[in-house]
């Protein structure tokens, strides 16, 4: 890359680059620039402390409050973290391997839940129903029975007591 | 392990918040123009700060640049709903809330072009389309933009 580095110190690239408006292409030209040429990477020291020094002069105390809504959630983080079981961490750990120095972690669907169509509820609802049906309706007939042998069995009885008579 | 990396990450983070807070929160004022919304924001930026404590404090780098880059990332829906940087009239409220000296003592297109990417997040791409001038003179400006916050910092 042959680059006038005047000219490119000039051209606003740099204040593009701090000012956070710069494009992928363009702060990776920053960054292999500001390795390559000192005068580059002077320029944007010198940028970095004047976005810095105008920032110092607009600050704004935070309120007294701020910290403690802050350090309540990375609390929870820390309760979420212990409360993670020893089995998910060391299935985590197996999970997690390494790669030319990067960390990949590799995500695996283990959830124990079955997703159904929506119209399975109707049918899922029928049937509870039908099964009442039939739970009401066995009831029914096994105290109808009852009462029928019950009869019965009164009737054998009569006819015995005639008999003897 | 886990548990103390956590600790000195918030720790960290907590080194950050005293040194940096008030500037970010300057930074969030000027753009939101609400106290109230402007707090929930710095929240939300140091909430999301553990995640990005590596890049952050990476040695060489600027850490008030790495700062203001997230808090730019954690504005991004926010700059969408904000209308465009008019600098005809100082008296609305499109300009920063409090006053700014930086601002008052840059030319109208300065102003203009320095308000609407650092208060209003937008690209130069955009801003060049939306002024119809090159890019290249969106850049240019931006640069003599930051020559007079130098003069005047």
């Amino acid at each position: 890359m042959k680059v006038d580095i005047q000219q490119y110190i000039n051209s606003g690239a740099l204040e593009t680059y701090i000012i956070g408006a710069a494009t992928p292409d363009e702060e990776q030209q920053v960054k292999y620039l500001q390795n390559q040429y000192p005068e580059v990477k002077y320029a944007l020291q010198q940028l970095e402390d004047d976005f810095e020094d105008m920032a110092r002069a607009m600050a704004v105390t935070p309120p007294p409050g701020a910290w403690n809504k802050i350090e309540s959630e990375l609390n929870n983080l820390i309760t979420r973290q212990q409360t993670i079981p020893d089995v998910f961490n060391k299935h985590q750990q197996n999970n997690t391997r390494q790669n030319n120095g990067q960390q990949y972690i590799e995500v695996e669907a283990e959830s124990s839940h079955m997703k159904v169509h929506k119209n399975w509820k109707w049918v899922f609802t029928a049937v509870f129903i039908l099964s009442k049906v039939f739970l009401i309706c066995a009831i029914y007939f096994y105290l109808e029975n009852r009462q029928a042998q019950q009869q019965i069995q009164e009737l054998k009885q009569e006819l015995k007591v005639r008999d003897k008579g | 392990m886990i548990q103390q990396e956590v600790l000195t990450n918030t720790a960290v983070t907590r080194a950050l918040y005293d040194e940096y807070a008030g500037l970010l929160l300057g930074y969030i004022y000027e753009v939101v123009k609400d106290k109230e919304l402007a707090e929930q924001y710095l929240v939300s930026v140091f909430n999301e700060l553990p995640r990005n404590l590596h890049q952050i404090t990476r040695p060489g780098l600027n850490t008030y640049h790495q700062l203001q880059l997230l808090t730019r990332k954690m504005l991004a829906d926010y700059f969408e709903t904000i209308p465009v940087c008019k600098t005809t009239d100082p008296e609305k409220n499109y300009l920063p809330g409090t006053p700014n000296k930086f601002l008052s003592v840059m030319t109208k297109e300065q102003r203009l072009i320095f308000c609407s990417v650092h208060y209003h997040g937008k690209s130069i791409y955009v801003l060049a389309a939306e002024m119809n001038m090159p890019e290249e003179v969106i850049k240019k400006t931006l640069l003599q933009a930051f020559a007079t916050i130098r003069r005047m910092a």
